[in-house]
């Protein structure tokens, strides 16, 4: 059966209800945007507060740390000294100089039947020794030993810078060794 | 005007309610959302940061709580003995002295001349020394084992034919270092001593220059310099 609705409302009326119910839609949207937007606005604001307070509290650990570390200055001090000194130290202890290390080559290469008149170290480790031997071979075995492989890792050049053989038939030699 | 006002709002409502609700959501943006975040962001890296210095801190007061006061004083003045802040000219005459009765040389003469060496941190003592040659030699050695920092720079030995003893001239260079001028920030990391170290203070510990003719500091306040290093200038 058919039925026939009519509507009797005014058409100004339904469009008035029609354009509330659109309002209505507009306006939950609009508030619903911004409650969330306070929302995260509130939530950042927690954050930034909690957050100040970590700070704060490690702060305070760290003024407690300086006050502490402050409070044993004598000690911190001291360690610097101490260790400042030993890295000097280090450079030079057990560690013997170039000269007196050329110098305890040579003293040993000199054998009891050769005289030394004198020796002479200077600063960069070169040699200058006079020699008086009895005995032409000795002379000749002290030159050798000086032109050894040892003293090759010693001494850059052996000069001989004179030889002589006096009167008395003893042998004069003044030797220049020049440090590596 | 309120009317009017009214009469435009009910008419256009559908446009002036989400333009305002529109402006106060920007104004929350712009002034709370946006500076907070940002804030946030900087807060984390300072927070970091803060967190790494309190560690370090902790650490470093921790260590520092650690250490013995009367270990660490003994050990500076082993270190002070064998270094000095200053030339300390009247301990090196009595140490080489010393070193030459032990040896046998006979020391002739003793000169000091000041500001020799590298960076003016040593000075020179020119010797000359009367003896047997194995005293000389001696001599020479001990000086350059001497827990004193000090190295023989030249070596002039001439002998005799008279009776077997040598005259030598020598140059000594003495080491001395100034205490450092500023002790560091807190934030400084404290030096570590390492095993080299330790065999260095030991080696200092088992020589002979700890003797009262050599007593060190006993703090650091006390390793500022005293005057004038050379009184003859």
């Amino acid at each position: 059966m058919n039925t026939i609705s009519i509507n009797l409302l005014p058409v100004d009326s339904a469009q008035k209800q029609k354009r509330q119910r659109k309002f209505r839609l507009v306006q939950l949207v609009s508030t619903g945007i911004l409650l969330v937007l306070i929302f995260l606005a509130s939530g950042a604001v927690s954050l930034r507060i909690l957050q100040t307070q970590n700070i704060k509290k490690i702060q305070n650990q760290v003024e407690a740390s300086e006050s502490s570390i402050v409070s044993q200055k004598d000690k911190e001090s001291g360690l610097l000294v101490l260790k400042s000194r030993l890295d000097i130290i280090s450079k030079y202890i057990g560690k013997v100089s170039k000269q007196v290390s050329n110098y305890n080559f040579i003293s040993e290469k000199t054998t009891a039947s050769i005289n030394v008149s004198s020796i002479s170290v200077d600063s960069t480790g070169t040699i200058l020794i006079s020699v008086l031997a009895t005995n032409g071979q000795v002379i000749d075995n002290f030159i050798e030993s000086l032109l050894s492989e040892e003293a090759a890792a010693i001494f850059s050049k052996v000069e001989i810078e004179s030889l002589s053989r006096g009167r008395d038939a003893s042998y004069r030699a003044s030797i220049k060794l020049v440090s590596k | 005007m309120k009317s009017r006002i009214k009469e435009f709002y009910s008419r256009y409502q559908i446009f002036v309610y989400p333009t305002v609700i529109g402006l106060a959501s920007l104004m929350v943006i712009v002034l709370v959302v946006i500076p907070q975040i940002q804030g946030f962001i900087e807060g984390q890296s300072t927070l970091s940061n803060t967190t790494q210095k309190a560690k370090f801190l902790e650490v470093k007061a921790a260590e520092l709580s650690r250490i013995d006061p009367e270990d660490l004083s003994k050990k500076v003045n082993l270190a002070v003995s064998a270094l000095p802040t200053d030339k300390d000219y009247g301990s090196i005459i009595g140490l080489i002295q010393r070193i030459g009765a032990d040896a046998g040389a006979n020391i002739v003469s003793l000169t000091i001349s000041p500001a020799a060496g590298e960076k003016n941190l040593s000075f020179a003592v020119q010797l000359t020394v009367v003896g047997l040659k194995q005293s000389v030699n001696s001599m020479i050695e001990d000086i350059e084992k001497s827990p004193r920092v000090m190295k023989v720079s030249n070596i002039n030995i001439t002998s005799s034919n008279i009776d077997g003893s040598v005259g030598a001239d020598f140059v000594v260079n003495v080491f001395y270092a100034p205490a450092p001028k500023s002790l560091g920030a807190v934030e400084t990391e404290l030096p570590k001593l390492t095993t080299k170290d330790e065999e260095i203070l030991a080696t200092l510990a088992s020589s002979s220059v700890s003797e009262p003719a050599l007593t060190a500091p006993s703090s650091a306040a006390q390793l500022l310099p005293r005057g004038k290093a050379n009184p003859f200038q």
